[in-house]
């Protein structure tokens, strides 16, 4: 450190006096202003527009699963319902795979595979109900179509199964 | 006293309260203009980046934990501020190519004792761009090398040859400012 540098030194308050040009406080209000509003701007409009963007890109790109899960069934309209839907699902199931495992025993005759894959069209019936209850949730006459679908689908399957067992046992009646 | 007032305008700040930010302003601004000034050497430059700086430490205040002084935080946005605006004049701070003339040819005298601040910022501002930033951060902001080589973005050998460099022009320049006012005042 010279002696020239310690002048400067001891001279630095002198050195910070300088005032900026006349208005400058007006300036700097409306530099405050402008950023308060971009702030606003930042907070209340662009965060809640990317959201929906963003959540508008979900549906656009995955919106096969999205419809698929959000699809109303008759399960979804009470606990009830629920309660009946689980039944007639689960006996229908019960009846179609005791109807395949016997069709398949016995050498998978055509009738009756005809049969089941028509059951298996039946389900056409089924979306198709789905889709006016999520039209209208608490259609009573979809829901009562739909608890018929499932009546209907259990009879039928039943039925044949009734007749593959009567087939089954005549089958083994003339082999002994 | 003094310091217990400034706590409680920096907390009124971080609420966003708009008087205590003008307080604060008002506080500081002639310094920070002074800061931003000496680098920039451009009054509406100086002005703009003085003022962007205040806004910008409104808006990271929390950032603001005590360690150091609030003038030399305020302060460490200032200069950072007027440095990104001064890099749009597109400076090399560390360019040496041209310094080979500049030796020193103050042999006169040493005798600084008249000097006055009003000639110091004149003598500082005839400086090139980078001698000027470089001697306004060392000598008049008082940050060390290391700090202004992080600054700027250059070694430290580059920041304390540049500096010696400015200092010895800025004497030379001193030495054109007395004369001119001792001819003007005895001529």
């Amino acid at each position: 450190m010279d002696s020239f540098e310690k002048q400067i030194i001891e001279m630095r308050n002198g050195l910070q006096t300088d005032e900026p040009d006349q208005g400058h406080f007006d300036r700097f209000e409306m530099k405050l202003e402008r950023n308060k509003q971009k702030f606003l701007f930042k907070r209340i409009y662009i965060w809640p527009a990317i959201a929906a963007i963003i959540v508008f890109g979900l549906f656009l790109f995955i919106p096969t699963p999205e419809n698929e899960q959000k699809q109303t069934t008759l399960g979804q309209v009470s606990e009830q319902y629920a309660q009946v839907e689980f039944y007639y699902t689960k006996a229908i199931q019960h009846e179609t795979e005791k109807i395949k495992a016997l069709n398949e025993q016995m050498g998978s005759d055509n009738a009756i595979q005809l049969l089941v894959s028509e059951l298996e069209e039946y389900d056409q019936v089924y979306e198709q109900l789905c889709t006016d209850l999520n039209a209208a949730p608490n259609d009573q006459r979809v829901i009562n179509a739909l608890i018929a679908y499932y009546q209907t689908k259990l009879e039928i399957s039943q039925k044949i199964l009734e007749n593959i067992q009567l087939k089954s046992n005549s089958n083994e009646n003339t082999e002994i | 006293m003094e310091d217990q007032l400034l706590e409680h305008i920096i907390e009124k700040c971080k609420q966003g309260n708009r008087q205590a930010q003008t307080e604060l302003y008002w506080r500081y601004c002639k310094g920070m203009y002074s800061v931003s000034l000496r680098i920039l050497n451009n009054t509406a430059e100086a002005e703009d980046a003085m003022q962007e700086a205040f806004i910008a430490a409104f808006g990271q205040l929390n950032t603001f934990r005590g360690e150091v002084s609030f003038g030399s935080w305020l302060k460490r946005i200032v200069v950072n501020r007027s440095i990104d605006q001064l890099r749009k004049r597109k400076i090399k701070y560390d360019d040496l190519s041209k310094l080979a003339n500049s030796q020193p040819k103050n042999e006169e005298t040493n005798n600084y004792d008249t000097l006055k601040p009003e000639m110091v910022k004149k003598a500082i501002a005839k400086l090139k761009d980078n001698y000027r930033v470089i001697l306004t951060l060392f000598l008049i902001e008082g940050y060390d090398h290391d700090e202004i080589a992080q600054i700027l973005k250059i070694s430290n050998g580059s920041s304390r040859i540049i500096y010696y460099r400015a200092k010895e022009q800025l004497k030379n320049e001193l030495i054109v400012i007395k004369k001119k006012m001792e001819a003007s005042i005895y001529g």
